[in-house]
């Protein structure tokens, strides 16, 4: 760690804690009320919202102190788990949203069209040309096709497209 | 011995020996590939053990594991690309080597060392299990709350720089796996009025998002042209499989070394190999040679890296308790089989205790036969575009979320804990606490509430009981040692620990 006059990555880093501390404070608060049928009469230990407490203390506590170090200009190292150190942060949330689209053409078109049209928007927004694009799309749904649904059963349920037009 | 026996001819069924040959093959080249590890080569690939028998769809994964630590010696060689900080070491001496030729012998001497680590440490691990377990199974609830958190507490220690984030992520874990009915008063917690939210928060769409989706973010908004290689041909060279042994004192100080880190939870590979291949040049007749070729430096590397897997196993079955995440998502197929590791299992289920160590000496064996048959053609994953990888393993993601309880809830799910998992990458925050407190959660409760019901609430239990004392007073020691450490004469700084 090292320290030094706050900038724009500790502040960052300080709000997101800072909101995971408050989110943390505010659940310990209305604990009893967020447990369906609370019973409070019961030795501290035998209550069900005991447990969360502890866990949600770790947050409020930990979750405290790191904005404090942020804010006092304490620069975290790297974590090792993902190096995001060379990635762009718009074309990562391009990637999230297809996600999300995907979400729902799965329930509108069904899963292999939807996978198609996923994989394609996905291997585009890699910068593949259009007919590399369309092959792995084609490749791709169908592998997973074949292994999941023919191959594991996993089922999918129909599109409701297909039922509003039929 | 004869529940050793049962265990391992268990290991023979010929479901077990085919998943562990599908599981091996995939490790190789997960370890291989660029910008993925096996963390997130289990967490996507989870979903397709639901079918299978506990053993197999465990040697599956365990099957990966394995291979991308021999996969990971690969590209440490060839590229000078680590895909993970246990293989720092061996690119120190292997990546020389293949510049002056010699890649084929360096691939060998890898991964004969690698095997020689894997094999002792599964055998050795195997034959002290019951004995741990022995041990182990004289704990009371007290003892296994003790350990959990004290095991937890290695985790949020081991993120040198990083603590109070990391316990931070640790606490959201443990509150997430509240989440749902309470088993003792079947109180809804938590649920928001919402029937998904009953079962609790599930343990692998969790697992999918964080390792899996948040993975593939990053390498799908990785820049182009970071990805061109140039690899050497290389394979297998049958004679240098044999040098290892050249360096006995190497090569056994390294395997033990490996296999009594990887027991201790959170320390990790890359500890062991680092101190080996110190060890191994503090102890050389030619400690300048390190560094710059030295074939006992990937000796001293390797053997340690590998012989983590069977200790790691040994601290997962016998107490219950994942040491990172890779055991962390091995201990979650354990509970959605619903195996629950533990001193108990070697008593009840002897033949999934003792077969998961048959499989392993079996993943050994067939790791080294595929290196054999397969690494001249396996190495030219390395030229794999990391971002067509990232659409791959985002079409898996979804497939694996949605597969477990056939919903989009699931997919859902994994979409949100991939963006945090993201974010908190992007923000320097760990995300393995979290899913370690999530997988420890339901155990760490049940203990906790145990044993403060059968003291009527007084903490006092857990020094008045000699083992868990011990455990707590470990804990305690590991809080306060920076502070004491400053009150400690400063030692003379040694020489830098790294090679040239």
């Amino acid at each position: 760690m090292s320290t030094g006059k706050p900038g724009a990555a500790q502040w960052r880093e300080a709000g997101f804690t800072f909101a995971f501390a408050l989110a943390g404070a505010t659940l310990m608060l209305l604990a009893p009320r967020l447990i369906q049928g609370y019973n409070p009469d019961q030795p501290y230990y035998a209550r069900s919202a005991f447990f969360p407490w502890l866990a949600l203390s770790l947050v409020v506590l930990f979750g405290g102190w790191s904005t404090w170090q942020a804010v006092r200009g304490v620069r975290r190292e790297l974590s090792d788990e993902l190096d995001v150190a060379h990635t762009s942060v718009p074309r990562a949330l391009a990637g999230a949203a297809v996600v999300g689209l995907y979400i729902l053409l799965c329930a509108a078109v069904g899963y292999p069209a939807a996978t198609c049209a996923c994989v394609f928007l996905l291997a585009r927004q890699t910068r593949l040309s259009r007919a590399a694009s369309l092959l792995m799309a084609l490749v791709l749904t169908a592998t997973l096709y074949l292994v999941f649904v023919v191959g594991f059963k996993v089922w999918f349920a129909p599109s409701w497209l297909a039922g509003w037009i039929r | 011995m004869t529940e050793l026996l049962v265990g391992f001819s268990a290991a023979f069924a010929p479901a077990v020996i085919a998943a562990v040959a599908v599981g091996s093959m995939l490790g190789i080249i997960v370890g291989v590939l660029p910008g993925i590890g096996p963390g997130v080569a289990i967490a996507v690939l989870l979903p397709l053990t639901y079918g299978m028998s506990p053993l197999a769809g465990i040697s599956v994964l365990l099957g990966i594991y394995c291979g991308a630590f021999y996969g990971g010696a690969v590209t440490s060689i060839l590229i000078r690309t680590p895909g993970e900080a246990s293989s720092i070491m061996t690119m120190f001496d292997g990546y020389p080597m293949a510049r002056r030729g010699e890649a084929e012998r360096a691939l060998s001497i890898a991964f004969m060392s690698s095997f020689v680590g894997g094999m002792f440490s599964a055998i050795v691990i195997a034959l002290a299990a019951p004995w741990l377990a022995r041990f182990t199974g004289r704990f009371g609830a007290a003892e296994f709350a003790a350990t959990a958190a004290l095991a937890l507490l290695c985790v949020a220690k081991a993120y040198k720089g990083q603590f109070a984030v990391s316990m931070m992520m640790l606490g959201l874990g443990l509150f997430l796996g509240t989440v749902g009915i309470d088993q003792t008063s079947s109180e809804h917690r938590f649920t928001f009025g919402h029937t998904a939210l009953l079962t609790g928060v599930p343990l692998v769409p969790v697992i999918i998002g964080l390792f899996g989706v948040a993975q593939a973010l990053v390498l799908l908004a990785t820049p182009p042209g970071r990805e061109r290689r140039d690899v050497p041909r290389a394979g297998i060279n049958l004679r240098a499989f044999a040098e290892p042994f050249n360096y006995p004192s190497t090569l056994s100080k390294s395997v033990l070394l490996g296999t009594a880190i990887g027991i201790l939870p959170a320390v990790g590979a890359a500890l062991s190999t680092s101190m080996a291949y110190f060890e191994a040049r503090r102890s050389s007749r030619h400690p300048l040679s390190f560094g710059k070729g030295n074939p006992e430096g990937i000796v001293a590397a390797e053997a340690a890296n590998n012989s983590n897997s069977g200790g790691a196993m040994g601290t997962v079955l016998t107490l219950g308790i994942p040491g990172d995440a890779v055991t962390a998502i091995i201990m979650g197929v354990f509970i959605v089989h619903g195996v629950y590791p533990g001193p108990q299992l070697f008593a009840e289920k002897p033949e999934l205790a003792y077969g998961i160590f048959g499989a392993l000496v079996l993943i050994n064996v067939a790791i080294m036969i595929l290196l054999i048959l397969t690494t001249r053609h396996i190495v030219r994953f390395v030229q794999v575009e990391e971002r067509v990888l990232g659409v791959i393993i985002l079409a898996l993601c979804f497939v694996g979320a949605y597969s477990v309880a056939t919903s989009l809830y699931g997919v859902m799910l994994a979409l949100l804990f991939g963006i945090l998992g993201w974010a908190c990458a992007w923000l320097r925050i760990p995300v393995i606490p979290l899913a370690l407190g999530l997988v420890m959660g339901d155990f760490l409760e049940a203990s906790l509430r145990q044993t403060l019901t059968i003291s009527n609430g007084s903490w006092m239990i857990f020094l008045e009981r000699p083992i868990a004392a011990v455990v707590v007073g470990i804990g305690a020691l590991m809080i306060v040692w920076p502070a004491i450490r400053r009150f400690l004469p400063q030692r003379e700084p040694r020489e830098a620990g790294l090679p040239d």
